[in-house]
């Protein structure tokens, strides 16, 4: 790894000189993002990926235009095109634009993830060993067909600047850390092939190597890879209406998709209309509307220490804070940031973030966390008689105003009278967002509840994929549709 | 932008050591996006971005590194010598890759695509007058956008779209 860019003064001072003053607002937005990338596919290790991306975005607020210019060139020639041309852009944007409000924050502050054991620790022959170890845990038998395991390390080191024509300055600095660890199986049987997956798309978070303890890296492989082979020969998940858990593997998606993207401010307002969607969420809702059972708690929450999606301030500068988005199952709140709730008159969040440095940012989920109820899981099997606990999405789809929706899982066992029952595959369930968190009849304990997240949300043109956290116990629905894929 | 990639090729073909070879795959683009909403301008700005792939190779053992470049090749230059450094370092700790499959045939090609784009002030004069009266949504996106290829063995490809 190089020397850190961020620390570099000389940069710093570079780009503040850089940025005009004769403007209503200006900031600059260094990213400097390094990556590690490590992968062992059936017991071969791939060539290993290193990536480092830097860049500057400028954005330029005057006389009620906002412009943006973007580079990789962080010369003082490549800083003052980048100006001049945001500064083109507030010109020809301005009477132009859908709405006159701006980012105007000025704040101070640092953000750093929390790490216990530096990744670099690890030497990398341990790293290396490590995933063969996990990669040997997984091919053991000629049914499992294909198997990996891999793991990212991501750094991403973050500086906002910015200034105002009457003098107003900020600064804020935030490192990020990310471990993602992953690994799958698949095995085979005639036509029948079923895949069991651990880590990225759930169990990843911020911190050093202590990351892949958290989530029990170490034991997964054995246990996927089990599961897989007992996939082969158990029988097609029953088809009816019955009650559902869902466990945190498969609630991360459920609040993802059917809480999370319809409560943002920008698809209410119609931004997003073009590409990722709508909402069956309407302004007026906000305050009354039974969103799920009063069992319901949902909070947007950046200070959750290890999430994914935590941080200090969002990409405009806002500084960021725990709030109830829906409160004994009211909505309450939305995800916006300062330009969509003035745009929208709504109560939101600090969560418009960008991708990187060559994206502006939009409002985004950050830590979107279902809060644990007072169920310990075994009175949440124990309340059922007829039913299914779902585990591990693997495949979703929902409309574009996320209202209906149509959800698969890996894996899935299921309860009958109170007691979990045998292993059944190609589990499925669809619903009705409006209609299902209203099903929600029971949600785990603290001790239930697991801290996971996704880095793989899309949205916005051009595309922006951003790190999402959901924390989340097992959750009980009630009289859900559940059927058997093919 | 053709000079710069040809300069940055040239740049780590000069960098090897021994019988290492390479495959370097440079992207880059000078785009303008356009975010529409209500037949008004939600966000409107300017990417200029160049991003260089390198894989190194040495034997059977092979390791890739992506970096950012500026574009002024003197500071460029001295990314590529420390990415090869680092890639060297790397290869020299990975196992042989049984399926490693380089093209052994250089095979030159180059295009381009010249066009004559809209400014952006055209542009959103274009649409918003367009809109008005509806309720209109969309995105525009427009400018250069360059792709080459190098390789050890003297290959060479250059495709830019959109070049003025």
């Amino acid at each position: 790894m190089t020397d850190l860019l961020i620390e570099s003064t000389m940069l710093e001072a570079r780009i503040r000189t850089a940025l005009p003053t004769d403007v209503d607002y200006s900031s600059a937005r260094l990213v400097d993002e390094r990556a590690e990338h490590l992968s062992v596919r059936r017991n071969q290790l791939e060539p290993m990926f290193t990536e480092y991306d830097t860049g500057v975005m400028i954005t330029i607020w005057n006389g009620g235009g906002l412009g943006y210019a973007a580079t990789t060139d962080l010369g003082d020639a490549g800083l003052a095109r980048a100006v001049d041309r945001a500064r083109y852009w507030a010109g020809v944007t301005a009477g132009a634009m859908v709405t006159t409000a701006a980012p105007t924050s000025h704040a101070v502050g640092t953000y750093a993830s929390p790490v216990e054991v530096t990744w670099d620790t690890l030497p990398l022959n341990d790293r290396l060993e490590l995933l063969q170890q996990q990669s040997r845990l997984l091919g053991i038998d000629d049914r499992i067909v294909n198997w990996g395991a891999s793991l990212v390390r991501r750094d991403v080191d973050q500086l906002l600047l910015t200034v105002s024509r009457n003098g107003d300055a900020g600064r804020i600095e935030q490192r990020f850390r990310f471990v993602y660890p992953s690994l799958s199986a698949t095995a085979n049987e005639g036509t029948n092939t079923q895949t069991r997956t651990f880590g990225a798309h759930a169990f990843c978070g911020q911190g050093g190597a202590e990351v892949l303890g958290r989530y029990g890296f170490g034991d997964a492989a054995s246990q996927i890879a089990e599961q897989a082979l007992e996939l082969l020969t158990a029988p097609n998940c029953p088809t009816g209406v019955m009650d559902a858990i869902l466990a945190p593997d498969q609630m991360i998606l459920q609040i993802h998709e059917s809480i999370g993207h319809p409560l943002e401010l920008d698809r209410i307002l119609g931004d997003e209309r073009n590409y990722a969607g709508t909402s069956f969420v309407t302004p007026d809702m906000f305050g009354s509307y039974q969103y799920g059972s009063e069992l319901l708690n949902v909070t947007f929450d950046p200070t959750v220490p290890g999430q994914l999606a935590s941080y200090g301030f969002d990409d405009d500068g806002t500084p960021a804070e725990r709030q109830h988005l829906i409160e004994n199952g009211i909505l309450v709140r939305g995800l916006g940031g300062t330009v969509s709730q003035e745009r929208s008159g709504l109560p939101g969040v600090a969560n418009s973030r960008a991708q990187n440095w060559n994206r502006p940012p939009i409002d985004r989920m950050a830590n979107l966390n279902v809060e644990p109820g007072d169920s310990t899981v075994n009175e949440l099997i124990s309340s059922i008689e007829h039913g299914v606990y779902l585990h591990t999405n693997n495949s979703w789809s929902i409309d574009d105003s996320r209202n209906k929706f149509q959800f698969g899982c890996e894996y899935a066992r299921t309860i009958k009278d109170g007691e979990l029952g045998g292993v059944v595959r190609n589990p499925n369930y669809r619903g009705i967002s409006s209609g299902f968190w209203r099903s929600l009849a029971g949600v785990g304990g603290p001790d239930s509840s697991v801290v996971a997240g996704t880095p793989y949300c899309g949205k916005g043109e051009p595309n922006q994929a951003v790190k999402v956290g959901h924390a989340t116990p097992p959750c009980l629905f009630t009289a859900v549709d559940v059927f058997g894929g093919a | 932008m053709r000079e710069h990639f040809h300069a940055v090729a040239a740049a780590v073909a000069a960098a090897r050591r021994g019988n290492e070879d390479f495959l370097a795959n440079y992207r880059a683009e000078d785009s303008t996006f356009i975010r529409f909403n209500k037949s008004a301008v939600r966000q409107g700005g300017h990417v200029s971005e160049i991003e260089l792939a390198l894989t190194l190779i040495d034997g059977r053992r092979a390791a890739e590194e992506t970096i950012s470049l500026s574009g002024t090749l003197a500071e460029d230059e001295a990314r590529i010598a420390r990415t090869m450094a680092a890639l060297r370092a790397v290869v020299a700790a990975s196992p042989e890759d049984p399926y490693l499959l380089v093209a052994e045939t250089p095979h030159d090609t180059e295009r381009t695509i010249g066009g004559a784009l809209p400014d952006p002030d055209a542009v959103i004069d274009a649409v918003t007058q367009a809109g008005r009266g509806h309720d209109l949504v969309g995105f525009y996106a427009g400018g250069p956008v360059y792709t080459g290829f190098a390789n050890g063995r003297g290959q060479r490809n250059w495709d830019a779209a959109g070049a003025r």
